[in-house]
């Protein structure tokens, strides 16, 4: 299991691809995936379509990405998730800081 | 080789036999009208001679009769000098050769060498057209066979298929993906016809495998590229759009390489935006220089996608009137791109204009998929269990208890749609119980700067030393109430747990015990804090409606 990130559109979006199970045992992987990333992206995607399953620290992940890239610069979307992993962050109300697909 | 001869003057026949002979030729003669007519049962495979000496009126017209036409391949006349009404007989019939008597035997042989010839040019040529014939027929089941995994019934997409030649240089392929997304290609190939097509076999299954699994677009437009790369020569490349729509309908990522550009259309039919290519074709760079970058766009709900092949905008452009990029947006905008009257329209420019490739359109309307998986469920084993888990501290040292756990009941009939959820609320409770009662871990932790790393950095520390403690996890399956009961444990201190408060979600804890209260019913506290215990439905309607 690992993630995959890559750039897209010249640049402005960058993709992650979150694989298997999303959860603290990733914290420094996923966080090493988006530091450094690039100034000029304004799309930061998490693509779901792999991922098995999260759990709450998943969420803490993600918050925390959140924060620590400027989100006001930034808009930051949750694609291809799967029903379960959809219904964690609708509990979560992640739709409040996140475009959610 | 063989030669059917009518010939009723006996020197002549003799003349005959002796250069076919020389020639090693077989040879039927016949000396009277009708045993010739039963002679020439396959006349294609033979040389056939006539001579018209001493032939009575009546047979001469019998003889016109039977060798008009093409059925007679090879056919040589002799006619006497003298006989200018027999000349102008054999001139209706159109021989392959006209031979007049008296000739010289030279000349006779020179003449039935050069009709032998002939006749076997014929016959290796009608050989290779049946062998091209039989390979042709061979080829384009295969092609139909590579296309049949196309989807099909799809109700939100249309095409207009139009190809140059038999075998179509325009690839489009079409499938879905295991979590609702449809993945959509359209090409062009260079060329066209069979050399142009045979790109499309290997771009074709590697399009449904990777489609089947899922894959991003990235992934599949450079898997595709390098197998083009290596396997057509350099003047061939394939351009190429390729398109995920998402199971909700609301965003495109698309990979486009020398395609002209696609682009969406509003409800009025006006072009709202471009999808403009950023990349070579297919095909060109090696796997290093190759870049896969794709786009994500967000669509308007019922907003249309129009893809298409140059073969459209270029309809017209051998005779220097091509329709172009505008004349095309105005002619679908007018039909408000419609699909039928979009093809009557393209049909009417294709005919004016004159086509010299082939043409392809694709519209696909954006719209939730309708194909989500949650749909296709699998009853419930029927068979009623009930597991208890004794977790020491060398248990959870050494791995995920709850990842083990639930990898076997994953396999259990009907299990498997619910996997992720239970995964979810069993690891909050069980991380619960390790991180809080076990090692004592506080979350005020989290609130400070780095506090989140800081804490699961902690929690891998005390838990690498944990030498004491024990975790019990209960499930107790009953068939009949469609719910499983979950127990989690611990020998820790417990907690006050009459203290908890609704925790906003976007706090940095408390987050994992709101999962459980949402995903499960029932839940409730007790051993002062050390027990939690909850239901998680079974119900592949509440699954559904997700």
């Amino acid at each position: 299991m690992s993630l995959v990130t890559e750039y897209a559109h010249d640049g402005k979006q960058f993709i992650i691809y979150v694989s298997g199970h999303f959860d603290f045992s990733r914290v420094q992987e996923f966080r090493n995936a988006y530091e450094g990333m690039a100034p000029s992206v304004r799309q930061v995607i998490i693509d779901f379509r792999a991922t098995e399953h999260i759990d709450s620290s998943g969420l803490g992940m993600l918050l925390n990405m959140r924060k620590s890239l400027a989100p006001e610069q930034r808009r930051f979307h949750l694609v291809n998730c799967t029903p379960t992993v959809r219904k964690v962050f609708d509990i979560s109300r992640f739709d409040k800081l996140f475009v959610i697909d | 080789m063989a030669a059917i001869v009518f010939c009723k003057d006996l020197k002549l026949s003799a003349e005959l036999t002796q250069s076919l002979g020389d020639l090693g030729v077989a040879m039927r003669l016949s000396h009277d009208v009708s045993t010739f007519t039963s002679a020439l049962q396959q006349p294609t495979t033979s040389l056939v001679c006539v001579a018209l000496a001493e032939t009575t009126a009546d047979e001469r017209e019998a003889l016109a009769t039977i060798l008009r036409g093409d059925e007679v391949g090879v056919l040589l006349m002799i006619v006497d000098v003298l006989d200018d009404q027999g000349f102008q007989q054999a001139e209706a019939i159109d021989p392959t050769a006209l031979l007049a008597t008296p000739f010289h035997t030279i000349e006779l042989n020179y003449e039935l060498r050069n009709l032998l010839s002939i006749l076997e040019n014929r016959q290796q040529q009608v050989k290779v057209q049946e062998r091209a014939m039989q390979e042709q027929s061979i080829v384009e089941n295969i092609f139909a066979n590579a296309l049949s995994r196309n989807m099909q019934d799809y109700p939100h997409i249309d095409t207009i298929l139009l190809p140059f030649t038999t075998f179509n240089g325009d690839l489009y392929l079409f499938a879905r993906g295991p979590l609702g997304s449809i993945y959509l290609l359209l090409g062009d190939f260079t060329g066209h016809g069979l050399p142009a097509a045979i790109g499309t076999l290997p771009t074709a299954q590697t399009f449904f495998a990777m489609a089947k699994r899922g894959a991003p677009v990235s992934k599949i437009v450079y898997e595709v590229n390098q197998q083009l790369h290596q396997l057509l020569p350099t003047s061939l490349f394939f351009c190429a759009t390729v398109i995920e729509l998402s199971a909700s309908g609301r965003h495109l990522s698309w990979w486009s390489g020398g395609m002209p550009p696609a682009f969406i259309v509003d409800e009025e039919g006006k072009v709202s935006e471009e999808l403009t290519p950023q990349h070579l074709p297919l095909g060109v760079l090696n796997a290093d220089e190759f870049d896969s970058a794709l786009t994500f766009t967000y669509v308007s709900a019922g907003a249309r996608l129009i893809l298409y092949t140059d073969g459209v905008i270029e309809l017209g452009a051998q005779h220097n009137r091509p329709l172009g990029y505008q004349g095309f947006q105005q002619l679908g905008s007018h039909v408000n791109w419609e699909i039928n009257a979009l093809k009557d329209a393209l049909l009417a420019e294709r005919e004016s204009r004159g086509a010299n490739d082939d043409l392809s359109l694709v519209k696909l309307c954006c719209v939730p998929t309708g194909l989500d998986p949650s749909t296709r469920s699998h009853p419930l084993t029927p068979l009623p269990f009930r597991i208890k888990l004794r977790l020491t501290s060398e248990v959870m040292r050494r791995m995920d208890p709850v990842e083990e756990l639930l990898s076997g009941i994953g396999q259990l009939r009907g299990f498997a749609e619910f996997k992720a959820g239970l995964y979810t609320v069993i690891t909050e409770a069980y991380n619960n119980a390790l991180e809080h009662g076990i090692l004592q871990l506080s979350s005020d932790l989290k609130q400070q700067e780095n506090g989140f790393e800081r804490y699961y950095q902690e929690r891998t520390y005390r838990l690498s030393r944990l030498r004491r403690g024990l975790i019990l996890i209960e499930l107790d399956y009953q068939p009949t109430e469609n719910k499983i009961r979950i127990a989690v444990e611990d020998d820790g201190d417990g907690f006050d747990c009459d203290a908890l408060e609704e925790h906003s979600m976007q706090q940095v804890s408390g987050r994992g015990l709101m999962l459980i209260r949402e995903l499960t019913t029932q839940v409730s506290w007790s051993k002062g804090g050390r027990r939690i215990e909850f239901f998680y439905a079974l119900e592949q309607e509440l699954q559904r409606s997700l």
